[in-house]
């Protein structure tokens, strides 16, 4: 951890703001001469999506840069076009020089763009870059580092996951599994009807029955993280409570989460209780079956950490009966001809297989016109039930990485204000988040402005923390959503519970509406029918807004200058 | 041995006196010799009393072996009988076991399969046992026979189900559920947790079909759902909460039933069952192994005021706040019931002296834990036929309670509707507009002298009734039969609200304006289209608003002379289309805009009881489809997100519930899909 700043002596006790120009003392006590005098924050208008470019300037006319996030999602219509337009603009905003970079976690639509876009960043040294920008420093969560033991065991249980859902996505077949098949497009799996789109960047990758091929879960973003880690000599890996501090600028960055403790992330256990590798969980009993059952084929390399002989083991293991006492489904169905001087023994196993058919083996036709009770009955099988729990499974993965996000509160240090990049930390994490000196109450009531959580989904801004704590009258609000993208997902982004600005009475209009006062910012492509509204009627604006009125509309600033 | 196929009509066993055998031996033996075999009254069926667990405390592994009776009836492989199939299918396995007999020879002397984890047979022998069990239960509480939920074909006709299938092991992960679409129990086995596996053996398999509790309450939502199809429907924050707390009630006082367990706890308790004890617990293994540190759910001390049921949503969790509830009054009238004894043991002072208490004051104290509970578990089931039919609440289920047991049990002597009432009001569970919470204003009221009720159920409508029943009795055990019977009296029935009754008013009335205010006051049921209310669903044919009559049952009830009376349970409900934006829903009310596709089901409806002897009229429970208050209620609930990623990318489940056509998820899981599974 760095030494700790001015920040100590020169925090302000309360919001308003304080007389400017009051030069704060370093702890040497010598006068700081140099100040913030300004900090923009540019949204790209990539699509579903974040990608943020926060700038500081000093007075004596120094910047600082600092990328957080550079993604789209795969089926963001031209969303690598448009990631690719960003990056150009990050250069030449910079001057080729990025001070630090951040990448909050392992989902598309926060880090697609450190490979999409990599001729134009650098990033992956397979790819010849046009143009080099020079970054200094990497920043990732703890979560990242993958010499940490706790990071390691996320890392296997987020493969064992990936592996169980994929399973399940093949065994139910395309069309039962479309909703899991969406929810893993944060993975970096693209389906089939949105990589036409243009989408594709061969690297996330789809798989499906009808080509003859297999679904798979990409690692694609576990490469773009690869990418990240090697990018510079130290990376630094953040937990929460660290701190960074820019001298020269006046800013100081609050790392809150993810914890260690939050029990999603394998905190809580005691220690030593871990499961040893071999060792039966809910997890791996259901993977062991569905990567079986349903035909799924494993890399034989194990890429995943699961090699088929690891899963063949498994599956035995996770057996709940003695082989001897079931016949397999197959041998269940198979006739069991009887000689004329047949005995006990062989007249039970008949009868076994007899009931079998009759009840559950024969119902293969539809039994129209029937009692509906008659046996065999199609509508009672229960063949895929088991794999409900697949569903389950992809959102439980998801959370999990969404989970791992860093989340980030930079102070500025003689305004007292502060912004708050809360990735896609979801409630989980916002409950456990933990500041220095026990700041955190603090913090939220000096943040002015919210990068929204998830791009506005309801678990990823805790209501009582948000609508209670970050009341800042001049908080402003940054989603960076594709309305018309979620629509037709028919995903709820943003939650109507925190922003639903065309409701009628005031109350109904959500918690980010209520606290903001309407000051919200959404990064649409195009038109954005919610928000395009929000730039003019609601004034006064604390800080400046500004878009791009280019044809290609690809960012909003805000700035706040001092 | 008489020959015996799973085909067979079910035999009533009262016909039966004894059957007779004709004995084969040689040709000197008379033919007319017969031997007299009295028909057996119960199987006698070995079960886990609670689940394997409580094998590993020698303390209670002494009480965990435990031999159910359950009524006789001719079985065949599986178990499958008149009532369940068990089919032992293993898909995650792709195994089949092979199905118990219970008529095997060598498992009639023995009481079926000892109990065992490692027997799939057992399992099937056990599941078989435990929800004969609560069907049993749930026929003496109702005196009839129950019906499974109909099966409904591609035609919308509703046909007979007549066995609920059961799949002992269907599922790889911790749940278990019943599901509605297929009239089936789905249980799950996976292994114990390995970071807080209990008293569990960590990565070991648990069988949550070897779990008595989880058994009986899957089984109760089966037999729930058979009798009110709308309780799955989430209409209101109380609905599937009520579905599971119903279901862990029957599996709660079951546990009263095995008197072996009860005098055990009782003794260890010194007889204070508001001790933890394992009587108030429900599912201990599977709680434990899933990491909880304890059992599922607890109804014993459940502090009210840290369970407060405003902030509690959470189907189950809402739903244990009434089991507490009524485990509360439970406890209540037991400790009036044993107060006496406890002075009669110490002398009088009612104060229990050191150590172990008397075996005899025990087994006494037993029988009065057995009595009350069976008390409350029939007075829990009763209540079911003095519901509203759609859109239930706590407070019209309280209501229910308490008409039930008045009906049944007019003077209270031993003060269950008093315990009940109060255990309620401190949980702060409230009637809609009541007066108060005394005993006759939670009452249902009888409609008074009203002219038009008693018109109509005139003479021969009410003879058109008693032979309804008749037929019903007559078929007491040929449940096809029942079933069939019904929906053709549904029929009939429907004929009589929708046209005679109008028709009765036409010379008198004129217009269908004032027909339908004189009827809509005695029955609160829309039978005529009403301008202002254009989005109640109109039959296609007439024009006129749909009515569907779900249930014709029987009720009884004792007199205060003493004599068994029956009534007739008539339950109708009607739809109206909902729309999330209020002012669209004025508009298409008001027929400003034509009734576009709705965006959910509103549902309204009535349960009349009417004596089948006189023909009187005894209750109407109702909720109108034309109350706008329940529509915004219902609108507010289904549209409130949930803070969970599956409604972001799923969405609402509540809402689902009331889409046509929508992939329901399986609502009556023994676990919310919020849980995380252990890595």
């Amino acid at each position: 951890m760095e030494p700790s700043s001015q920040a100590d002596t020169a925090r302000p006790k309360t919001t308003t703001r304080r007389p400017r120009r009051k030069k704060p003392a370093a702890p040497n006590g010598n006068p700081v001469s140099k100040m913030l005098d300004s900090v923009r924050i540019r949204m790209y208008r990539q699509g579903l999506g974040d990608c943020f470019l926060v700038s500081f300037t000093n007075t004596a006319g120094e910047q600082h840069h600092m990328m957080i996030d550079c993604g789209v999602l795969p089926f963001s219509k031209g969303g690598n076009q448009r990631l690719d337009l960003a990056a150009q603009d990050i250069l030449k905003v910079t001057g080729n020089h990025v001070n630090t970079v951040v990448a909050t976690h392992e989902h598309a639509d926060h880090i697609s763009g450190f490979a999409s876009a990599a001729e134009y960043f650098g990033s992956d040294p397979k790819k010849k870059a046009k143009k080099k920008l020079a970054v200094d420093k990497v920043w990732l969560a703890w979560t990242e580092d993958l010499n940490d033991p706790q990071t390691r065991r996320i890392v296997s249980n987020a493969q064992a996951l990936n592996l169980a859902v994929a399973a399940t996505v093949h065994g139910l077949g395309a069309e039962r599994s479309k909703a899991i098949q969406d929810i893993l497009l944060f993975n970096g799996a693209v389906s089939e009807e949105d990589a036409g789109q243009g989408g594709s960047n061969g690297m996330g990758l789809a798989g499906d029955e009808g080509s003859g091929g297999k679904f798979h879960i990409s690692s694609s973003m576990v490469k773009i993280m690869d990418l990240l880690r090697a990018w510079v000599p130290a990376v630094d890996f953040l937990e929460p409570g660290d701190t960074r501090t820019l001298e020269t600028f006046g800013v100081k960055f609050h790392i809150l989460g993810p914890s260690r403790k939050m029990s999603m992330l394998g905190g809580g256990a005691p220690a030593g209780a871990r499961a040893p590798v071999q060792a039966l969980t809910p997890l791996r009993a259901f993977l062991a079956a569905a990567a079986q059952q349903t035909g799924f084929e494993i890399d034989t390399e194990g890429e995943e950490g699961w090699s088929p002989s690891d899963i063949e083991s498994m599956q035995r293991l996770s057996m709940p009966f003695d082989a001897s006492r079931s016949l397999t489904l197959e041998e269940a169905a198979e006739d069991y001809p009887l000689k004329d001087n047949a005995r006990y023994p062989e007249k039970l196993q008949a009868k076994y297989r007899e009931y079998y058919q009759t009840v559950y083996g024969k119902g293969d036709k539809e039994d129209e016109g029937r009692c509906p009770d008659y046996y065999g009955a199609t509508w009672r099988r229960i063949d895929h039930d088991w794999l409900g729990l697949g569903e389950r499974l992809a959102l439980q993965q998801v959370s999990t990485i969404n989970n791992t996000s860093l989340v980030l509160a930079i102070e500025l240090l003689e305004s007292g204000k502060v912004l708050l990049f809360a990735a896609d930390a979801e409630e989980d994490s916002w409950q456990t988040w933990e500041a220095d000196d026990n700041r955190l109450d603090d913090l939220l009531a000096r943040t002015v402005v919210y990068k929204v959580g998830h791009h506005g989904s309801v678990n990823a801004t805790d209501p009582h923390m948000f609508g209670e704590k970050m009341c800042n009258k001049e908080l402003v609000a940054l989603i960076p959503v594709d309305v018309s993208k979620a629509k037709q997902k028919e995903w709820e982004f943003p939650a109507s519970s925190l922003y639903q600005p065309q409701a009628a009475r005031p109350e109904d209009r959500g918690l980010i509406y209520t606290n903001t006062g309407g000051r919200v910012v959404m990064n649409c492509p195009d038109f954005c029918e919610d928000t395009e509204p929000a730039y003019k009627d609601q004034p006064p604006w604390p800080g400046k807004l500004t878009k791009d009125d280019s044809p290609d509309r690809l960012w909003v600033d805000y700035e706040l200058k001092f | 041995m008489v020959a015996r196929t799973i085909w067979n009509n079910p035999v009533a066993p009262d016909d039966i006196i004894g059957k007779l055998y004709p004995i084969e031996r040689g040709g000197s033996m008379p033919k007319n010799v017969v031997v007299k075999t009295p028909y057996p009254r119960q199987r006698v069926l070995q079960v886990f009393a609670f689940d394997p667990s409580l094998n590993w405390d020698l303390d209670t592994a002494v009480i965990n072996n435990l031999s159910l009776k359950v009524p006789w009836e001719n079985v065949d492989f599986g178990p499958s009988g008149e009532y369940l199939e068990v089919v032992d299918i293993d898909p995650a396995s792709n195994v089949f076991y092979p199905p118990v007999d219970l008529d095997d020879n060598f498992l009639l002397a023995q009481d079926g399969l000892p109990p065992s984890e490692g027997s799939p047979q057992f399992h099937q022998q056990m599941v078989y046992a435990v929800v004969m069990k609560t069907i049993e239960n749930f026929e003496y509480a109702l005196s009839r026979k129950v019906l499974w939920a109909p099966f409904t074909d591609s035609t919308g006709d509703d046909k007979f189900v007549k066995r609920l299938r059961i799949y002992p092991h269907a599922l790889r992960e911790p749940n278990a559920y019943y599901s509605p679409s297929k009239k089936a129990l789905l249980f799950g086995y996976f292994p114990a947790s390995t970071k807080n596996p209990g008293r569990n053996l960590p990565g070991g398999t648990v069988f949550t079909c070897l779990s008595h509790d989880i058994v009986a309450h899957e089984t109760t939502h089966a037999l729930l759902d058979g009798l009110h199809p709308y309780f799955g429907e989430p209409s209101n924050l109380d609905v599937l909460a009520l579905h599971e707390a119903f279901a862990d009630i029957v599996a709660l006082l079951q546990h009263f039933s095995h008197p072996e367990v009860l005098v055990h706890q009782i003794s260890k308790t010194r007889g204070d069952l508001g001790s933890d004890n394992l009587l108030g617990q429900l599912a201990r293994q599977f709680g434990e192994a899933t990491g909880k540190r304890g059992a599922l759910r607890d109804a014993i001390n459940q502090d009210p005021a840290a369970h407060p049921l405003a902030s509690t949503t959470e189907p189950h969790d809402r739903g244990s706040i009434l089991v507490a509830g009524v485990f509360d009054a439970f406890l209540t009238v037991y400790r009036a019931r044993v107060a006496d004894l406890l002075r009669i043991a110490t002398s009088g002072t009612g104060v229990l002296p050191e150590g172990a208490i008397h075996p005899d004051l025990v087994g006494r104290m037993a029988n009065e834990a057995a009595a009350v509970a069976q008390h409350i578990l029939t007075m829990c089931i009763r209540a079911l036929d003095y519901c509203p039919p759609v859109d239930i609440t706590f407070g019209e289920y309280l209501r229910g309670l308490i008409t039930a047991d008045y009906d049944d049990n007019p003077d209270d002597v031993n003060g269950y509707r008093l315990a009940m009432i109060e255990s309620f009001r401190r949980r702060v569970i409230y009637p809609d507009r009541v007066r108060s919470l005394s005993e006759e204003s939670l009452l249902w009221r009888p409609p008074d002298e009203d002219a038009v009720l008693s018109d109509f159920f005139d003479f021969n409508r009410l003879k058109n009734i008693q032979e309804y029943e008749l037929v019903q009795k007559r078929n007491l055990y040929r449940r096809e039969t029942i079933f069939g019977t019904e929906q053709a009296f549904r029929k009939e029935f429907h004929g009589w609200l929708h046209d005679d009754l109008s028709l009765m008013y036409v010379e008198k009335l004129k217009t269908i304006d004032a027909i339908q205010a004189v009827l809509n006051q005695s029955l609160n049921l829309k039978l005529w289209p009403d301008d202002s209310q254009q989005s109640i669903f109109l039959n296609e044919k007439t024009g006129r608003p749909e009515l569907e009559i779900n249930s014709l049952r029987f009720a009884y009830r004792v007199d205060r002379t003493g004599r068994t009376r029956s009534d007739l349970v008539i339950e109708m409900n009607q739809r109206r289309r909902g729309y999330f934006d209020a002012d669209r829903q004025k508009a298409v009310d008001t027929g400003k805009q034509p009734p576009m596709k709705e965006d959910f089901i509103f549902r309204g409806g009535s349960t009349m009881l009417v004596d089948v002897e006189t023909g009187n009229v005894r209750y109407v429970i109702s909720k109108g489809v034309d109350s706008n208050r329940r529509l915004e209620i219902q609108r507010r609930y289904i549209t409130e997100p949930e803070a969970s990623l599956a409604y972001t990318y799923l969405g609402s489940a509540r809402l689902n519930a009331f889409r046509l056509g929508k992939d329901r998820s399986e609502p009556f899981a023994l676990l919310h899909g919020s849980e995380i599974l252990e890595g």
